[in-house]
């Protein structure tokens, strides 16, 4: 939906110019013939079919969501024990695979799924970890601290022979007073700046790299005003940050990256040994910064 | 023999002010002068050993009581909106006069700051003109009538100021110091310019809450996102009783032939802004262990540029709270953009101790903060 529907459905709270002058155009709502669970199914699926893995060699399965799935009251209660995650270990064959579902940390659960991963993987035999994310949000609401957001799905594996997005470092600050979201907006608001600040330059730093060293930032989608401002803090060209999803894709909870990337590497945007910066926050508190080479 | 005619008689503007309740209370301690003060309207219900206690900190006022006369009225008003007889009694017994009273707003619009700063000033220039025992007339100013300039700022009234200035408060003491150094040549006048007057060195006692005690309270807050400037630009703060003594002695000194004198702290004396970012969360914490756990994240120092852009985003989004935490924190900051330095040459040729003597920001700068705290910024009593 463009973002002048979403306004005449009474989807978003902001005018739509200002939302239009942030970067925004288009939400992804997902059809009634759709799921959350078929979405991410096939993106768990692709994701295995492009890679030469053994489906043996894959250790745990990670599902992520942002924004935890209301459980229906009038379902027995042994249903509630049907883990989606195990349907999806399943589904794909996974016989031999640890599924495990992850939860609670916002837009940066995701890049926590990674960290946890990787440590899993330094003394663990088998070679990766499928992640998968899904988030669907109620439809009649698509604006989040003036953010248009998309339902989405996404997957990827972490695996340690990849020739590609090698982890050069990660680094997450965490402030669990701001769990209350929406009472302590405000205060959330004000803290983005000066954490993202911090964790984006630690992360630098711990990795001996300099800002200038970056060649591409991928961003989360959210407003593109936020990224202009962030970009003059941490004195890094706007023309580094890859944009072009705000307006196409918008803001999902989690799987912004992996869209990101997967568009930025069919676009020809990347090339072989380029310094990647993926930054987002999530709300718990947390802010993430990772740092690949491509 | 009379008294008027033995005892000078000061008025004092602006008396339950952060500086004119420290100079009634000096003139009170150190002289035997007697006090006029010119109070608000406003203010008619309070007694005057309430004032003598509440703003100007005296202890056993009623000993004072004698020495002081009130008068009710307003600097904006023809003639300080005073009866005839009121206003004759003035210009027949005051032999010396101090203008303290002034809007320190930055947000006024121009015509508001102007009737108080400049118009208020016009009226109290009127009323020396027609004190026959005057003797000496001191204005109070700010060194921040230097506007944009950067650079050395000498102790020098200027005709004019290309340079331009950040807010309304800056243009119209500038336009007041015009019409007080316009008589320089027919009326005994003195200008002193302060710097930021941050609260009591001993204390730590704020009386009047401006920009740099409203961006405390946002960082208290949690919500100090970010300063524009430089984390090395100077922050020139100054003690309110140190700024009054240095006053009440360069005002008993008398008029001379030097129009102008700087009041400030100096680079030596003062923080850079990262470090009253630092101190001011070191000083919170000690003050407040419980904001001290919610660990909130100090304001990075921006780029003016993208300070804008984020405001500009809050006031488009709708989001008042921001906007207006914002516009305090761009309050706060506005000098630091145009850095420079005051000389204090003709303060020092009066005071010669003055620069060793002013005291550096750190021996007080937590009691200020302590006591912002505690007062709630002064929402709540001390001992609430």
């Amino acid at each position: 939906m463009s973002i002048d529907e979403l306004a005449a459905d009474g989807k978003v709270t902001s005018e739509v110019a200002f939302l239009r002058d942030t970067g925004f155009e288009n939400s992804y709502l997902l059809s009634k013939d759709e799921s959350a669970y078929k979405l991410v199914r096939e993106c768990a699926a692709a994701t295995i079919a492009e890679s030469s893995i053994d489906r043996d060699q894959i250790d745990t399965l990670f599902l992520y969501r942002g924004v935890p799935k209301q459980q229906a009251k009038d379902k027995e209660l042994l249903d509630r024990f049907s883990y989606p995650v195990a349907q999806l270990a399943d589904d794909l064959g996974l016989t031999r695979v640890r599924p495990l579902a992850v939860s609670q940390q916002g837009c940066g659960g995701l890049f926590s799924v990674i960290d946890i991963a990787q440590d899993i993987l330094q003394t663990n035999s088998k070679k990766a970890i499928l992640c998968v994310a899904v988030d669907i949000l109620p439809a009649d609401n698509r604006e989040v601290m003036y953010n248009v957001m998309s339902d989405a799905a996404g997957a990827f594996l972490i695996t340690k022979e990849s020739d590609r997005n090698a982890i050069i470092n990660f680094h997450q600050q965490f402030q669990s007073y701001y769990w209350e979201a929406k009472e302590r907006e405000q205060e959330l608001l004000s803290a983005y700046f000066p954490r993202a600040q911090q964790t984006i330059e630690k992360s630098l730093r711990l990795a001996n790299v300099n800002i200038s060293d970056v060649d591409w930032v991928v961003p989360h989608n959210i407003n593109r005003r936020s990224w202009e401002v962030l970009s003059g803090l941490l004195d890094i060209s706007q023309e580094k940050i890859w944009i072009d999803n705000i307006a196409r894709v918008g803001h999902t909870v989690s799987c912004d990256h992996i869209i990101n990337l997967h568009d930025m590497e069919a676009g020809g945007v990347i090339n072989q040994g380029d310094i990647l910066l993926l930054f987002t926050f999530g709300f718990g508190a947390n802010w993430s910064c990772l740092l690949l080479e491509y | 023999m009379s008294k008027k005619s033995t005892t000078p008689t000061v008025f004092i503007t602006g008396p339950v002010g952060m500086i004119g309740s420290q100079l009634v209370r000096l003139f009170l301690k150190e002289s035997d002068w007697n006090i006029y003060i010119l109070l608000h309207e406003t203010a008619s219900e309070m007694t005057l050993t309430d004032i003598l206690r509440s703003y100007c900190g005296i202890d056993e006022p009623e000993k004072y009581t004698d020495r002081v006369q009130r008068f009710h009225g307003s600097i904006t008003k023809k003639h300080l909106g005073m009866s005839k007889d009121k206003y004759q009694h003035l210009i027949a017994e005051v032999t010396h006069i101090l203008h303290c009273a002034a809007s320190t707003q930055f947000d006024l619009p121009l015509s508001e700051a102007r009737k108080i700063n400049c118009d208020g000033t016009a009226e109290i220039i009127a009323l020396a003109e027609k004190c026959s025992n005057l003797v000496h007339l001191g204005f109070l100013s700010t060194v921040y009538v230097s506007g944009k300039r950067t650079g050395e700022i000498i102790e020098t009234v200027k005709s004019e100021n290309s340079a331009g200035f950040a807010n309304t408060y800056e243009q119209s003491k500038f336009e007041a110091e015009q019409l007080v150094a316009s008589r320089v040549d027919t009326l005994p006048v003195s200008i002193y310019r302060l710097s930021t007057v941050i609260g009591h060195s001993e204390t730590g006692v704020v009386s009047h809450f401006t920009a740099p005690h409203q961006t405390l309270r946002v960082m208290y807050l949690g919500l100090a996102s970010m300063i524009p400037g430089t984390p090395e630009y100077t922050v020139d703060l100054i003690a309110s009783d140190y700024s009054a003594t240095t006053i009440f002695k360069l005002f008993m000194a008398g008029a001379s032939d030097e129009l102008v004198f700087h009041i400030v702290s100096g680079k030596n004396k003062s923080y850079s802004l990262q470090e009253v970012i630092d101190k001011s969360y070191a000083a919170l914490a000690e003050a407040d262990p419980e904001w001290k756990a919610k660990q909130h994240p100090k304001p990075t120092i921006a780029p003016p540029e993208s300070f804008s852009l984020f405001m500009e985003t809050a006031r488009e989004a709708n989001n008042p709270l921001l906007h207006n935490v914002l516009t305090a924190l761009e309050s706060f900051a506005h000098q630091l953009n145009y850095p420079k330095s005051f000389s204090t040459r003709n303060t020092e040729n009066v005071l010669p101790t003055y620069n060793e003597e002013v005291p550096h920001i750190q021996e007080y700068y937590q009691k200020v903060v302590l006591y912002c705290v505690k007062t709630g910024w002064g929402k709540k009593s001390q001992h609430g």
